[in-house]
């Protein structure tokens, strides 16, 4: 696992093993792009790749790969299970296993008539097919379009800032008891400096709630509350660390619109009906298992909204004692969550893998969820968006027509030279790719527009 | 013109780059500079070495790989610190772009390539293209000297050092593991080189029983998590360097085809594929008083 130590650190070694263990197809005709998506798979780990070939006219760039077995085996750090098939021939076979393969990509596909085959055969099969990737690349413009046959739940979205669930607005009852071990009016500066701020900022909450406050909790009303119940220890308290913490993070103690509300509408959404057709995908098979497991949880306690607790705790000025204690309470509370989410399970004889039950409880706010559009494959020509409509003519009239060249806007858009923007290209197919198969950061939805010209970028739903 | 281009660093960047230009039927040839040898961690990224070639020197296998599949092109390694080089070695390329992860490397050849503008009268003026990734954002600048913000001009945009511990803290108070990893490392033992397994495995042993002290969960304690902090490793997959090496080269492609305005395009791109997939470009503008390239610093 050395080998993929840096990436380990964007997924874990479970979102390295789903890598290790996917199958991908790719469909179309020698390009750069294949190449590139082919090179960053097998390098990422993806160890079974398919190429169903496109007999192309046009005439063939140049590659970098001269030999693709032999020059992707290397990068590879198992045995690379690669496969050449004709198109043609696979789209003739009716019960051509589709199904073994996470993710299936379509790369300049220059026909109109391979398209149309190919959307037929996803559509016969319903929600029993895996997420399609279709590319393409002309001079400096890209496109790609994420058609999914069912919706694909995200397990870890990682979030640029970390948001901690610390439940200031509704502590447990022995995380109540912990606070109240402490009594500001008797404690010295120096003791007083080694309690950690989540308990000063509890506190506020209670006596907020306790002085009758009918109103919304606002950051201004806790830095009152601070600043009152810190009163007995004069004027110095201003300077200690912990109390600087607790002021700076008064806004944890108030009503939030993040994602935990996302989530809550998530769940509030959810329908039953969805465990009944077949899952193409275990991982988003399981994880609207557990979000089912909350929801009934919820409806049988009539405790509003359960979610489960993390259990992380971020650093914070403390004794190392009080830290330790706080964080227990964290950790029990947390597991102890997790043991409801299993007996529920038990209960509606259900089962979900260790594995994604620990990411899902000590991750819970990171969930997301990507519905599949209306739109299929042949979503992409009914836009009218000038640039996608424009490369959509050059990929299946395979020429300029006059209406195109007439726009200024597009120059470039058959310019040579552009190994580059199909490296670019196949770099970010291969990493929407990725975020499939591991179900590890939020995938495009649906369409990614690439102007090379102006290194820009825009992202829309057809 | 047959186009000369200097890339520096031949890394997970650095690779990406030199097989882009090796498409590239203009560029005749290409010097690398990178003083760093391979390892096994590498090899999910960097794509022109192998197994067999952990600890050689990456400018010189990445320049042989090409070398022997590229005939067109002439790829010539120099395995050595950019910072020995003489300024009188960069001015005959018609482009640099790097693939560089570390700081003072690129304020050293961002001054030496404003110097070179300035003191030529803008006779010498060569494009600097800079690639940056981090897991799965990146960044590409692109600076013509003594025209555009230079790379000193946005040093105050870098990410300050992430919120230090204090050092009472680590060594009186510690309450999480990255506590004790950083005293083990950085107070108990600053002499011990962490390239060697051995020191490595000792230190773990000792977070271990200064762990238990202070009763600590060692739940996340292992080789590679001492590792992640005492050398801040930076994720890193094939993806976002193909991305951002990509923009790179695109860059030079349009600079050499003279398909942007200079003076006044964009010359920042931000990208982020953390959440869906985002590229976005602005125009940064030179810093007044810029200790590099404004003329009335001296």
């Amino acid at each position: 696992m050395e080998r993929y130590d840096r990436q380990l650190r964007l997924w874990g070694p479970l979102g390295q093993d789903n890598l290790n263990r996917s199958r991908v197809c790719v469909i179309g005709p020698a390009t750069p792009l294949l190449q590139e998506v082919f090179k960053n798979l097998v390098l990422a780990g993806v160890s079974s790749l398919t190429w169903l070939k496109e007999k192309c006219a046009a005439q063939s760039s140049s590659l970098f790969l001269a030999d693709f077995k032999k020059d992707l085996e290397p990068m590879a750090s198992n045995q690379l299970e690669y496969e050449e098939n004709d198109l043609v021939n696979i789209l003739q076979q009716s019960r051509y296993d589709w199904t073994r393969f996470s993710v299936v990509v379509l790369t300049c596909l220059s026909k109109h008539s391979t398209l149309l085959d190919l959307n037929e055969v996803k559509r016969q099969r319903g929600a029993n097919f895996p997420p399609v990737l279709s590319a393409f690349v002309s001079g400096f413009y890209g496109y790609m379009n994420l058609v999914l046959s069912e919706t694909h739940f995200i397990l870890r979205a990682h979030p640029e800032s970390k948001k901690y669930d610390l439940r200031l607005q509704n502590p447990w009852p022995e995380l109540v008891n912990y606070v109240n071990t402490f009594d500001l009016s008797r404690v010295d500066l120096a003791t007083f400096s080694g309690i950690p701020y989540i308990v000063l900022l509890i506190k506020c909450v209670t006596k907020l709630k306790k002085d009758g406050n009918n109103e919304k909790i606002t950051t201004d009303l806790v830095k009152d509350a601070l600043s009152q119940i810190c009163l007995p220890l004069g004027n110095n308290v201003l300077y200690e660390p912990n109390y600087i913490e607790a002021r700076r993070y008064a806004y944890l103690a108030c009503p939030q619109n993040d994602s935990s509300n996302e989530l809550e509408d998530l769940l509030r959404n959810l329908k039953i009906s969805y465990c009944g057709h077949e899952w193409f995908d275990i991982y988003n098979h399981e994880i609207l298992t557990l979000l089912l497991a909350l929801k009934s949880i919820s409806e049988e306690s009539e405790e509003l909204g359960f979610q489960p607790l993390t259990g992380s705790l971020p650093d914070m000025e403390s004794t190392t004692e009080n830290y330790i204690k706080l964080k227990e309470l964290y950790e029990v509370k947390a597991k102890l969550d997790r043991f409801r989410i299993e007996q529920s399970l038990t209960r509606s004889k259900k089962k979900v893998s260790k594995d994604v039950l620990g990411t899902f409880c000590s991750h819970y706010g990171e969930i997301r969820r990507i519905m599949p559009s209306k739109s299929d494959l042949l979503g992409i020509f009914s836009t009218s968006n000038t640039l996608l409509n424009a490369l959509v003519v050059v990929q299946f009239c395979g020429q300029l027509t006059e209406i195109i060249e007439s726009k200024d806007e597009f120059t470039g858009l058959q310019a040579d030279g552009n190994y580059s923007v199909m490296a670019f290209l196949g770099g970010a197919v291969a990493q929407e790719a990725i975020k499939l198969i591991t179900h590890h950061y939020v995938p495009i939805d649906n369409l990614f527009l690439y102007n090379g010209v102006d290194n820009s970028s825009t992202t829309y739903k057809i | 013109m047959d186009c000369k281009i200097l890339v520096l660093g031949a890394g997970g960047l650095g690779c990406e780059i030199l097989k882009n230009l090796a498409m590239l039927s203009f560029v005749k040839q290409v010097h690398i500079v990178d003083m760093d040898t391979i390892e096994l961690t590498n090899l999910n990224r960097q794509f022109l070495f192998r197994d067999a070639d952990i600890d050689k020197p990456k400018a010189q296998v990445a320049a042989q790989y090409v070398n022997s599949r590229f005939p067109q092109l002439q790829v010539v390694p120099h395995v050595q610190d950019l910072t020995t080089l003489p300024p009188s070695f960069y001015k005959d390329f018609q482009f640099i772009i790097s693939g560089l992860d570390a700081i003072e490397p690129r304020r050293y050849i961002n001054e030496i390539l404003v110097k070179l503008t300035l003191e030529s009268n803008y006779e010498i003026c060569i494009p600097f293209i800079d690639g940056g990734t981090e897991g799965l954002k990146g960044h590409v600048k692109t600076i013509i000297p003594g025209i555009t913000a230079c790379w000193e001009c946005s040093i105050d945009t870098l990410p300050s050092q992430q919120d230090t511990v204090p050092m009472c803290t680590i060594a009186n108070n510690p309450r999480c593991i990255e506590h004790i990893v950083e005293y083990v490392s950085t107070v108990k033992y600053p002499e011990l080189d962490v390239e060697s397994t051995a020191n490595v495995e000792f230190i773990l042993e000792k977070c271990y029983e200064r762990a238990a002290r202070f009763n600590i969960s060692t739940e996340k304690l292992s080789t590679e998590f001492i590792l992640g902090i005492i050398k801040s490793i930076i994720p890193s997959v094939s993806t976002t360097n193909a991305m951002v090496a990509a923009t790179c080269c695109t860059q030079m492609v349009k600079i050499y085809n003279d398909l942007i305005d200079l003076e006044n395009g964009n010359n920042f791109t931000l990208i982020n594929c953390s959440e869906g997939c985002f590229m976005y470009s602005f125009k940064f503008e030179r810093l007044p008083g810029c200790q590099v390239c404004s003329c009335d610093s001296n």
